[in-house]
C-alpha cells in the first residue's frame, strides 16, 4: 500500500512522482514523525508461527520472500490453516498481522472470579508475549479479559473450575459460550498498527461479548428465557464488533501519545458465535465462503472508490466543510476538471445523492476530488487506497496541515452468514486474505486451489489447511525470475505486497458447536435441578 | 548477537533422509525419533565460529516430497550452501541424489557450496549404500562427502561447519560476491548497539540456538 501512498501523496502536491523501483517505508509524513518515542511492541510474527525474535528477523529475507506457517498445529483453532510471505521490497517489514483464539464468552462474574483466580496462578500459558495495562511486555501472561489462547489440552469447561465462588452465586446458567475468532490486519506506512490491533483486538472483542453473555446463552439455548425478546441478538454482537473496532481505533489513539506509532492497518475479522459466522471488514482485505459449489465473498472490499464509501466520503466533506480548507471539492464529475470547462455544463453528483445532474463549471469546481481514481489506483485526498482503517490519527496531506482522519472510518461492515442448518463438508472453508493475496488471485481460483489441494492430502491429514494456505500465498507471490516475481504457472506479475491467509474450516467449528450445544443444555438442566 | 557473516544454507533429499533430524541436532543438539513430515520449508539457526570469526548459520529445511517441490525450489536462490541428503539403508534415496542435484544447479547460483550426506550411518546392520559409492558420487561431481546420523550425532557438526568453511574460503579467495545477498552470504552489523527508532537493530537478536 506504501508504494501506492507515496505517489499519490507526491501527485496531491501537483509533483510527478519520477521515482520508479523500490519505495521503502519513509512515506508517510506525520506531525510527530519526527518524535522519538519507544515502540510499544518489537516487530513480532503471530504468535502461532512460534517464531522467536531471532527468528523474526532471519525470515525478513526479500531475496527468497520464505512462507511462514504454523509450526503446530495444534496452535491453530479448528486446525484453521494459514500462511504469510513477505513484500518484495517496497517495505523494510512484512506489515501485514494475525491473530485467531478460541474465545470462551462468560457472565461478567464469571470473567471477574476467573481473573481474580488467574492473578494467582493461571493455568493457562501463552505462547507469545502480551501487553499488560503498564505497558510492559510480559512472557507468558495474560490479557485482562479473558479471552484464551488455544492449546488443546486446555479446554473451555475446566475454566469453571477457577470459579471459587460458593455456586448459588453463580448464574444459575453461568456456562460459557464459546466463539472462534480470526483476525487479520494489514498495516501501512509502518508495521507497528497492524501488529498491536493483532494483539489487542481480540481482547476488546471478548469484553464487549461478555457483556452480552445471558444473551448469546439465551440464543444458544431456548430453554432460557430471552431478555429482550424484541432485540435480535445478530445485532448486538454486530455491535460488540463495531464497538470493539473503534475501541481499538481509540486506543491506537492513546498509544500513539506514549509510544511510536505511525501509520494505520486494515481489520477484517471473522467471528464463529452460536452457529453463525460474522465477518467484520474495515478495508480491503477480503474473506471469501466457499461452501459447496458456491464461492462467494462475505465481506466487501471498502476502497475510497466503493460506492457507498465515496458517498459517505463526500458527505462528510459537504458537511464538514472546515475539513477540506478549499482545497477539496466534495461533488462528483463525469471526469476530472479543467480550467476550459469553467462556464460549461458538466454532469455532476452532489454529495449524498446517488444520481447526477448538469452543473455549470466555477472556479472552485477545479479543486482537487476527494475521491480520485479506481481500483488499485485510488486516493483518498490523493493521498491513501483506503478508506477504512484503524489508527491514522496524524495522517495529514503531505505538508500540509490538512487531516485525512476525518474521512477515515474506523466502522467495520459487519456481514452475517447462518450456518445452522447447513451440511458441510471437509473442503468447505473460509478464506480471508489482505489485498496481498486477492491483487493476483480471483476469488474463484483461491477457491480452485484450496480445494485442490484438500483433496490431495489424506481425509485425517490436519494440516491440509495449512497446506492449502501455504499453497495459495505460494501461487500469489510466485517465482523470482530475471523480471521480477512471476505467478508460478504463467507470465503474469505476482505479488510484491504483503501476502497473509487464513484458510478456515467450517465443518469443525460446526461439529464442535453442534455438539457444544447438547453438552450445554446437559448441563444447564443438572444445574436448573440442583 | 552480532556475527562476521551470515551463511544461507538450504537441506534437500528425498522425504525420510533425516534432513529436519540433522537440523535439530545441529541447532538444538537432540534427536526426535518421531518428526512430523517438514510441509514446504522450516528454519533454524545457530552461531559457529571459523578463524576466530563468529559466523551465523540460517538454514531452510525443504520438504522432500515431489508435491512442495515448486516452493521448496525458490528457497536455492539465495543460499550460499546445500546440504545434499541421502538414507544409507534406503538405495532409492541415492539413486534420486543425480535429479537433485541437477534441480540445484538449476535454481542455485553457481558458486553454491554442496555437501552430500549419507544420513542414519547408525543404522550399519541395515545399510543399503557402502560408503565407496557415497565417495564416488561426490568426486564424479565436486561435491564434499560425509556420512553423519542424526541420532548420534556423528559427524552433525562437521557437516554443517565444513560446508561454512569451504564457503568461508571462497569468500577469501574472492569467489563470491558477498555485496549481493542473493549469493546467501550477508555481512554482519558492524556494531550490536541496538538503536531504539530501529526495533530491527542486532540489539533485539536473543542468542541462536533456536529451532523449529
Amino acid at each position: 500500500m506504501l508504494g501506492r501512498f507515496k505517489d499519490a501523496t507526491l501527485n496531491a502536491m501537483g509533483k510527478k512522482n519520477e521515482k520508479t523501483g523500490i519505495e521503502k517505508d519513509e512515506s508517510q509524513r506525520t506531525r510527530q514523525g519526527t518524535d522519538k518515542k519507544p515502540e510499544k511492541y518489537i516487530n513480532g510474527r503471530p504468535y502461532f508461527l512460534g517464531l522467536s525474535a531471532d527468528e523474526v528477523q532471519s525470515s525478513i529475507d526479500f531475496a527468497i520472500r520464505p512462507i511462514l506457517k504454523p509450526r503446530k498445529i495444534h496452535d491453530m483453532p479448528l486446525f484453521a490453516g494459514y500462511a504469510e510471505c513477505l513484500n518484495g521490497g517496497k517495505s523494510d517489514f512484512n506489515e501485514d498481522n494475525s491473530y485467531a483464539c478460541e474465545m470462551c464468552i462468560r457472565s461478567q462474574l464469571a470473567s471477574r472470579n476467573k481473573e481474580r483466580s488467574a492473578s494467582v496462578g493461571s493455568p493457562v500459558a501463552m505462547s507469545h508475549p502480551q501487553h499488560d495495562h503498564n505497558g510492559s511486555i510480559r512472557h507468558p501472561g495474560a490479557v485482562a479479559s479473558c479471552s484464551k489462547e488455544y492449546h488443546g489440552a486446555v479446554n473451555c469447561n475446566s475454566n469453571l473450575d477457577w470459579i471459587d465462588e460458593p455456586k448459588k452465586e453463580v448464574a444459575s446458567w453461568d456456562v460459557s459460550v464459546e466463539g472462534v475468532y480470526f483476525g487479520m490486519f494489514d498495516g501501512h506506512a509502518g508495521y507497528q498498527t497492524s501488529l498491536i490491533a493483532s494483539r489487542t483486538l481480540h481482547g476488546l472483542l471478548q469484553e464487549e461479548l461478555n457483556q452480552l453473555f445471558d444473551i448469546l446463552a439465551a440464543e444458544k439455548n431456548t430453554k432460557c428465557v430471552k431478555k429482550y425478546p424484541d432485540m435480535n441478538t445478530e445485532d448486538l454482537i454486530v455491535g460488540a464488533l463495531e464497538e470493539s473496532f473503534q475501541r481499538m481505533d481509540h486506543q491506537l489513539k492513546t498509544d500513539g501519545e506514549r509510544y511510536n506509532i505511525r501509520g494505520g492497518c486494515t481489520a477484517l475479522v471473522a467471528l464463529f458465535v452460536n452457529g453463525k459466522l460474522y465477518v467484520a471488514n474495515a478495508g480491503d482485505s477480503r474473506a471469501v465462503l466457499c461452501h459447496g459449489e458456491s464461492v462467494r465473498p462475505v465481506s466487501r472490499d471498502l476502497r475510497p472508490d466503493t460506492e457507498t464509501e465515496k458517498l459517505r466520503i463526500n458527505l462528510k466533506g459537504s458537511t464538514n466543510p472546515g475539513l477540506l480548507r478549499d482545497e477539496f471539492s466534495c461533488l462528483e464529475f463525469q471526469r476530472r476538471v479543467i480550467r476550459t470547462d469553467i462556464g460549461t455544463q458538466m454532469l455532476c453528483r452532489k454529495p449524498g445523492r446517488k444520481g447526477w445532474c448538469y452543473k455549470i463549471i466555477e472556479e472552485e469546481d477545479l479543486r482537487y476530488p476527494l475521491v480520485v481514481g479506481t481500483g488499485k489506483g485510488v486516493r483518498l485526498m490523493g493521498t491513501i487506497g483506503v478508506s477504512r482503517s484503524l489508527g491514522d490519527h496524524d495522517l495529514y496531506i503531505y505538508d500540509s496541515d490538512i487531516w485525512i482522519k476525518p474521512f477515515l472510518s474506523s466502522l467495520p461492515e459487519v456481514q452475517v452468514v447462518d450456518l445452522r442448518g447447513e451440511t458441510f463438508s471437509e473442503k468447505d472453508v473460509l478464506i480471508m486474505g489482505t489485498d496481498g493475496l486477492w491483487d493476483v488471485t480471483s476469488n474463484e481460483n483461491a477457491a480452485l486451489i484450496v480445494r485442490s489441494e484438500i483433496s490431495q492430502s489424506a481425509i485425517h491429514d490436519k494440516h491440509k489447511y495449512i497446506i492449502a494456505a501455504q499453497e495459495l500465498v505460494s501461487q500469489a507471490r510466485g517465482r523470482f525470475t530475471g523480471q521480477g516475481w512471476k505467478k508460478t504457472h504463467s507470465d503474469d506479475r505476482g505479488s510484491f505486497d504483503d501476502i497473509s491467509t487464513f484458510v478456515v474450516p467450517l465443518k469443525p467449528y460446526m461439529d464442535k458447536w453442534e455438539n457444544r450445544d447438547q453438552i450445554s443444555i446437559n448441563s444447564i438442566e443438572s444445574t436448573l435441578r440442583s | 548477537m552480532s556475527y562476521a557473516y551470515l551463511f544461507k544454507y538450504i537441506i534437500i533429499g528425498d522425504t525420510g533422509v533425516g534432513k529436519s533430524c540433522l537440523l535439530l541436532q545441529f541447532t538444538d543438539k537432540r534427536f526426535q525419533p518421531v518428526h512430523d513430515l517438514t510441509i514446504g520449508v522450516e528454519f533454524g539457526a545457530r552461531m559457529i565460529s571459523i578463524d576466530g570469526k563468529q559466523i551465523k548459520l540460517q538454514i531452510w529445511d525443504t520438504a522432500g516430497q515431489e508435491s512442495f517441490r515448486s516452493i521448496t525450489r525458490s528457497y536455492y536462490r539465495g543460499a550460499a550452501g546445500a546440504l545434499l541428503v541421502y538414507d544409507i539403508t534406503r538405495r532409492d534415496t541415492f539413486n534420486h541424489l543425480t535429479t537433485w542435484l541437477e534441480d540445484a544447479r538449476q535454481h542455485s547460483n553457481s558458486n553454491m557450496v554442496i555437501m552430500l550426506i549419507g544420513n542414519k550411518s547408525d543404522l550399519e546392520a541395515r545399510r543399503d549404500v557402502k560408503k565407496e559409492e557415497g565417495e564416488a558420487f561426490a568426486r564424479e561431481h565436486g561435491l564434499i562427502f560425509m556420512e553423519t546420523s542424526a541420532k548420534t550425532a556423528a559427524n552433525v557438526e562437521e557437516a554443517f561447519i565444513n560446508t561454512a568453511k569451504e564457503i568461508y574460503q571462497k569468500i577469501q579467495d574472492g569467489v563470491f560476491d558477498i555485496n549481493n545477498e542473493a549469493n546467501g552470504i550477508k555481512i554482519g552489523p558492524q556494531h550490536s548497539t541496538s538503536n531504539p527508532s530501529m526495533p530491527s537493530g542486532g540489539g533485539n537478536a536473543g542468542p541462536s540456538g533456536n529451532c523449529c
